[in-house]
């Protein structure tokens, strides 16, 4: 019996993206928010990304192939589909009870998000979102289908992503104590 | 087994080794204490990064500031300019109200609103030649009643009274310009010296059209004020009585005093003091009532409105072309009306001519009484 769903030429109903959205829209924002520093901008592309979902006939990893597609917009700048994003519109505006706000900023959480900005954008852009992709649940096999990476390299990359966040991490956060040390005194 | 490097530590950390792999590694760190260092400090790097990488939570939504609105003046506050608004509405309102207000309490028997039409005082100045003068009523005599109301706005009549003789006294009208220039009250063109050539006559012409002109404007006023015909470039006087009565001229001779007193703008009467008790007597004896009374029973008996004989002062041809501003002036300005009355206290006689109607002459006396006390 045909489904009464509505029928994407492509082959994937809007079924199937509302499906791949409630699943994944939440830690792709968020993948996307801290790879780009913007939340709104980070929607954006994440609409973007599940209308690309929807022209897409076959998706054999649907969180890689998210996490690939969201990257490669954030990286191309890709063009907007106006219409289909209305309608991944007001499914975020369900989604959005979902994410849990950030507390309110203080001056400290401000700093530190800061300097975690800067250590982050320190790193080499396929060991950020190699770690950044990792933040979000994704598995090395996703990873690696994501970055174009071998399974076996995402270990090291990650590994080297993680080590060179937090020795960056603190070394600006030495910076910072000195900066206020010499200011008191 | 090797020492696991650290990509394996964090792949078994991640739980990303295959089982075998997993069970050899986690054989090999229980019996390597060199690999023990290493694995705690994977697993703070772990622990480390995925506490920086949630810093970058702390992202506002929109991340462009929002613009402070900017600090603006007092008066430039929207409460202000709100308030302005309605204020400068509502006086513009009131303005035009009482403008109307003046216009029909002149319309109804009110005396002497000259400031009504005030408004249109300085069109009419700046269109008119001030030195034109006003077509004979001789000439045409049909003319008149169209033009009574036309001419009003243009000019305000000024009545000038020979000093020498004042019953017998004949009624100038001059331009208020013309009068200005000469600054005196008594030098107008005498309306029974007119020697008018062909430029004047021309000039008469050239009044006719422009009263004709102001007749087709004019005829809105007889109804409702439409406002896309109203300038307003003055503020209409509301109460008459607050226009005070201004003397021009005061000539004494023998027992008679002459007081020219100008009522509103343009419109001037004169007042005659006779000391000689016995002046309203006669005047009562000859017409066996009192002289106020027989003016009423004259001016009522329209359609001839000229009241008794001894009172009324013929029309003769007038120099200025223009009538009183409002319908109550006289319709026919080529007359001039006298009232005259006795005070009980002092026993002088009192007579006031001017070009208005016995009602308004009547309404002018208290007003006289008071500037003589």
């Amino acid at each position: 019996m045909p489904t009464c769903e509505p029928f994407n030429r492509a082959g994937k109903n809007l079924s199937d993206v509302e499906r791949l959205f409630r699943t994944y829209n939440t830690a792709l924002v968020r993948y996307l928010t801290r790879r780009l520093g913007d939340r709104d901008w980070a929607e954006e592309v994440a609409q973007e990304t599940f209308v690309r979902a929807l022209r897409q006939e076959t998706i054999t990893n649907e969180r890689a192939w998210l996490f690939a597609v969201a990257t490669n917009l954030v990286r191309d700048e890709a063009r907007k589909d106006a219409r289909r994003r209305r309608h991944l519109s007001l499914l975020a505006e369900q989604e959005r009870d979902n994410v849990v706000e950030p507390e309110a900023t203080t001056l400290e959480r401000a700093q530190e998000a800061g300097l975690a900005r800067k250590a982050i954008d320190a790193l080499a852009e396929r060991d950020r979102l190699a770690l950044l992709m990792r933040e979000e649940g994704l598995d090395y096999s996703e990873i690696a289908e994501a970055l174009d990476l071998s399974p076996g390299s995402v270990g090291t990359t990650l590994s080297r992503a993680r080590r060179r966040l937090v020795e960056s991490y603190e070394d600006l956060q030495r910076q910072r104590d000195t900066r206020e040390k010499n200011a008191a005194s | 087994m090797q020492h696991p490097d650290e990509g394996m530590i964090h792949t078994w950390l991640d739980g990303e080794l295959l089982a075998e792999e997993a069970a050899a590694l986690e054989a090999h760190i229980a019996e390597c204490p060199e690999c023990a260092p290493a694995i705690a400090e994977a697993r703070g790097l772990v622990a480390a990064s995925s506490r920086i990488v949630s810093a970058l939570d702390v992202v506002p939504r929109g991340v462009i500031p929002i613009a402070k609105p900017v600090s603006r003046a007092w008066y430039a506050s929207t409460q202000f300019r709100a308030a302005a608004a309605l204020f400068l509405v509502a006086g513009t309102s009131m303005l035009l109200m009482r403008g109307n207000n003046s216009r029909s309490a002149a319309l109804n028997d009110k005396p002497l609103s000259v400031a009504a039409d005030s408004r249109e005082a300085p069109e009419a100045t700046a269109q008119i030649p001030p030195t034109v003068p006003a077509p004979a009523a001789a000439e045409s005599p049909a003319r008149e009643p169209a033009q009574a109301p036309v001419q009003a706005p243009l000019r305000m009549p000024v009545q000038t009274l020979k000093t020498t003789s004042m019953p017998a006294a004949t009624p100038g009208f001059v331009a208020p310009e013309a009068q200005s220039a000469k600054k005196s009250p008594t030098s107008p063109t005498n309306s029974s010296e007119p020697k008018r050539g062909i430029a004047d006559s021309r000039s008469d012409e050239a009044a006719d059209r422009v009263a004709e002109k102001r007749n087709l404007g004019r005829e809105s006023f007889n109804g409702d004020v439409h406002l896309d015909h109203v300038v307003v470039t003055g503020v209409a006087v509301a109460n008459e009585s607050d226009l005070d009565l201004k003397i021009i001229s005061i000539d004494s001779s023998g027992a008679t005093r002459r007081t020219v007193l100008e009522a509103s703008q343009g419109v001037r009467v004169t007042l005659v003091e006779d000391a000689a008790p016995g002046y309203a007597a006669k005047a009562m004896r000859s017409t066996g009532m009192p002289v106020a009374e027989a003016m009423r029973q004259s001016a009522a008996s329209a359609p001839a409105p000229r009241v008794a004989t001894t009172t009324s002062t013929p029309a003769t041809p007038p120099t200025a072309p223009v009538q009183p501003p409002a319908a109550n002036m006289v319709k026919s300005a080529h007359e001039t009306r006298t009232i005259k009355w006795v005070d009980a206290a002092s026993g002088r006689s009192y007579s006031l001519t001017g070009p208005l109607t016995v009602e308004q002459l009547e309404a002018l006396k208290p007003r006289v009484k008071k500037l003589e006390r």
